[in-house]
C-alpha cells in the first residue's frame, strides 16, 4: 500500500486530497490563521477536510519543524503538494522514495511561482492548464509527469478557474500515478522556452486607478476575484471591484455614472460597468444596489 | 434501496442487417438501448454513426444511451442530440477537462455521463461526477463486443456507489462489458443500477428470454 504525505492549505487542494485520501497517511497544512471578519484563528479548508476524512494533520510553524515532522513520519512513498504555501527543501524532498509531486495550476514553464492563476488572467491568456511535476530545488522547475491544457472561460474569475483546475488536476494525478509509481512513466524535463514567472500579487498591483486599457482593467478584476479583490477609489473611499464588464454607456474621466445598472466608469475612453462592488467594511453587493445606496446617478472616481 | 435495475442491450452485438427487427425483439423488455459510437482512433474499431442512429430513432421510443468512444467527443454532441439520443457519455481518457463537452450536452437538454476504462481509478472522474446523470465503469477494454468481464472492476463499482450515496446524488451507475446472468448479481450488489449487455442479449438465440434471465439473476429473490 502506497503511503502518501499530502501538503496543501486552501480550497484548491481539496479535490486532490479527496482523490488520494485512502492512501494519505499524514496531511501537512499551514498553521491556523485569522480568517473572516471575526479575526480569530480558524482551521483552513484542508485541515477541516482532513479531520472529516479522519486523517492525521500536522501544522509545522517553520521549515525546521516541517523537516522534523517529515523525518519522524518516514518511511513513506510519496509526497503530493497542492498550494501548500511554503517552499520544500531537499531535506523534505529527498525523504519519500518516489519524491514529491506537485499539481501546478498553469502549463509550465509558463507562470512558475505562487500565483499562476491570477497571473494568467491578468495577462489575458486564453489558455492555461495544469501541470504535474516532480519537485526539485528550483521554483516549479521540476520535470513534468503530465500536463493538460485548459481553456479559460470568458466570464471566469480566479476563484472559478482555480476551482476548475483543481478538479482537473486531481483527476490527472490519479490517472498518472499508477504509471509513475510503477516506474513505467518517467517525468521529462520542462521546455526551456516560454518561461515566465508568477510572483504573488503585491498590494500596488491590486489598484485599478491607473488602468487605461479596458482589457487590462477587466483582467485585473477577474484575476483578483473573489480575493483579495481589485481596488478602485469611488467617492473618496477604496472599494473592491469583484466583477465588471464592458458597457455601451460611458462616463467622463474621473467620474462614475449610473444608467440603471452598476456604476459606469471611464477606462481609457471606454465605459466599464462595475457589476459587483464591496465598499470598505461592508459585504459585496451588486453594482445597482450600490448606486441605489448613493441616492444619485453620478459621483467621483478618486 | 434503489429503483429497478435498468437493462441496456448494446446495439453493437445486434445483427446490423436487420436492426429494426433486432430492436423490436427487445423493445418491450428493456429500459434503455446502449449505442456505442466509435471512431477507429480512440478505440481500434469503427461501429456506426449518425445515419444509423437517426434511422433507428424512427422505429423505437426506447431511451438511447450513447457511449461515445471518439477522440473528440465534443464535436459530435449537437449532431448526436439531433439524431435523437437521450444521453451522451464520454471518456475521461478522451476529455481530461470535461467542462466544454458537459456544457454542450447540457445545452442540448440531454443527459450527461462520464466513462472510465477498467484501469482508470474512480477518483479520476469523482471531481466531475457531481454533475453527471450517469457514471459508467467499463468492465472490458472499450472497442469490441464479446469480451470477458474484468472482476476487479467490482470494487470500483462499490466505490462509486458509496460516493454517490454519501452525497445523496441521483446519478445512475452503469457497468458496461461482459455482463451475463452469471455475474449480473454481483454487479448489481456492488451498486450498479444500469447493466449494459451486448452479446448476452443480442447474441442469444432468444433475446427476450436472455433479458428475462438477466432480470431474474438480479431480482432480489
Amino acid at each position: 500500500m502506497t503511503r502518501i504525505v499530502f501538503f496543501g492549505t486552501p480550497r484548491e487542494a481539496l479535490p486532490a486530497l479527496e482523490a488520494l485520501s485512502d492512501r494519505v497517511t499524514l496531511v501537512i497544512t499551514q498553521p491556523d490563521r485569522p480568517r473572516g471578519r471575526s479575526g480569530t484563528a480558524s482551521p483552513g479548508p484542508v485541515k477541516q477536510r482532513a479531520h472529516h476524512l479522519g486523517l492525521p494533520v500536522a501544522q509545522p510553524e517553520s521549515g525546521a519543524q516541517l523537516e522534523e515532522v517529515i523525518a519522524s513520519h518516514a518511511p513513506f512513498d510519496l509526497g503530493v503538494v497542492v498550494a501548500y504555501g511554503r517552499i520544500l527543501r531537499p531535506a523534505v524532498l529527498d525523504v519519500p522514495h518516489h519524491g514529491v509531486l506537485n499539481i501546478h495550476f498553469s502549463l509550465l514553464p509558463r507562470w512558475r511561482g505562487a500565483a499562476p492563476v491570477a497571473r494568467a488572467l491578468m495577462a489575458g491568456d486564453a489558455v492555461t492548464g495544469v501541470t504535474i511535476i516532480r519537485l526539485d530545488e528550483g521554483l516549479d522547475t521540476g520535470p513534468v509527469l503530465t500536463a493538460q491544457a485548459v481553456d479559460i472561460l470568458p466570464e471566469e474569475n480566479a476563484g472559478d478557474l482555480a476551482e476548475r483546475l483543481s478538479r482537473i488536476g486531481a483527476s490527472l494525478l490519479t490517472r498518472a500515478l499508477p504509471g509513475y509509481l510503477s516506474g513505467d512513466v518517467e517525468p521529462t524535463a520542462q521546455s526551456g522556452e516560454g518561461v515566465t514567472v508568477a510572483p504573488k500579487i503585491e498590494a500596488p498591483e491590486r489598484s485599478l486607478d491607473h488602468d487605461h486599457d479596458p482589457m487590462i482593467f477587466l483582467g485585473r478584476v477577474r484575476a483578483l476575484a473573489p480575493t483579495p479583490g481589485a481596488a478602485l477609489r469611488l467617492d473618496g473611499s477604496t472599494h473592491k471591484v469583484l466583477e465588471a464588464r464592458l458597457s455601451t454607456q460611458s462616463a467622463g474621466p474621473g467620474e462614475w455614472r449610473a444608467y440603471g445598472g452598476g456604476p459606469v466608469v471611464d477606462v481609457g475612453g471606454t465605459g466599464v460597468e462595475l457589476t459587483i462592488l464591496q465598499p470598505p467594511g461592508k459585504r459585496p453587493q451588486r453594482g445597482e444596489d450600490w448606486v441605489r445606496g448613493r441616492h444619485r446617478a453620478s459621483g467621483a472616481v478618486r | 434501496m434503489r429503483g429497478e435495475v435498468k437493462i441496456a442491450p448494446s446495439l453493437l452485438a445486434a445483427d446490423f442487417s436487420r436492426l429494426e427487427e433486432e430492436i423490436e425483439k427487445v423493445e418491450r423488455h428493456v429500459e434503455w438501448l446502449h449505442l456505442d459510437v466509435m471512431d477507429g482512433h480512440f478505440v481500434p474499431n469503427v461501429s456506426f454513426g449518425l445515419p444509423v442512429i437517426e434511422s433507428i430513432r424512427k422505429v423505437t421510443d426506447l431511451y438511447f444511451d450513447c457511449h461515445v468512444m471518439t477522440t473528440n467527443p465534443g464535436d459530435l454532441v449537437t449532431e448526436l442530440a439531433k439524431a435523437g439520443v437521450d444521453l451522451i457519455s464520454v471518456h475521461i481518457e478522451a476529455v481530461p477537462d470535461p467542462h466544454h463537452v458537459k456544457e454542450a450536452v447540457r445545452d442540448t437538454g440531454r443527459g450527461f455521463g462520464l466513462v472510465i476504462n477498467p484501469r482508470t481509478p474512480f477518483a479520476a472522474i469523482a471531481p466531475f461526477a457531481e454533475d453527471c446523470d450517469l457514471i459508467v465503469l467499463m468492465s472490458v477494454e472499450p472497442g469490441f463486443g464479446g469480451q470477458q468481464f474484468i472482476p476487479e472492476v467490482l470494487s470500483k463499482v462499490q466505490e462509486a456507489r458509496e460516493w454517490v450515496e454519501v452525497r445523496g446524488l441521483p446519478a445512475d451507475i452503469q457497468v458496461d462489458g461482459g455482463v451475463t446472468p452469471d455475474n449480473a448479481r454481483l454487479v448489481v450488489d456492488a451498486g450498479a443500477s444500469v447493466l449494459v449487455a451486448g452479446s448476452a442479449i443480442f447474441g442469444a438465440e432468444d433475446p427476450p428470454l436472455a433479458v428475462a434471465e438477466l432480470r431474474r439473476a438480479v431480482s432480489s429473490e
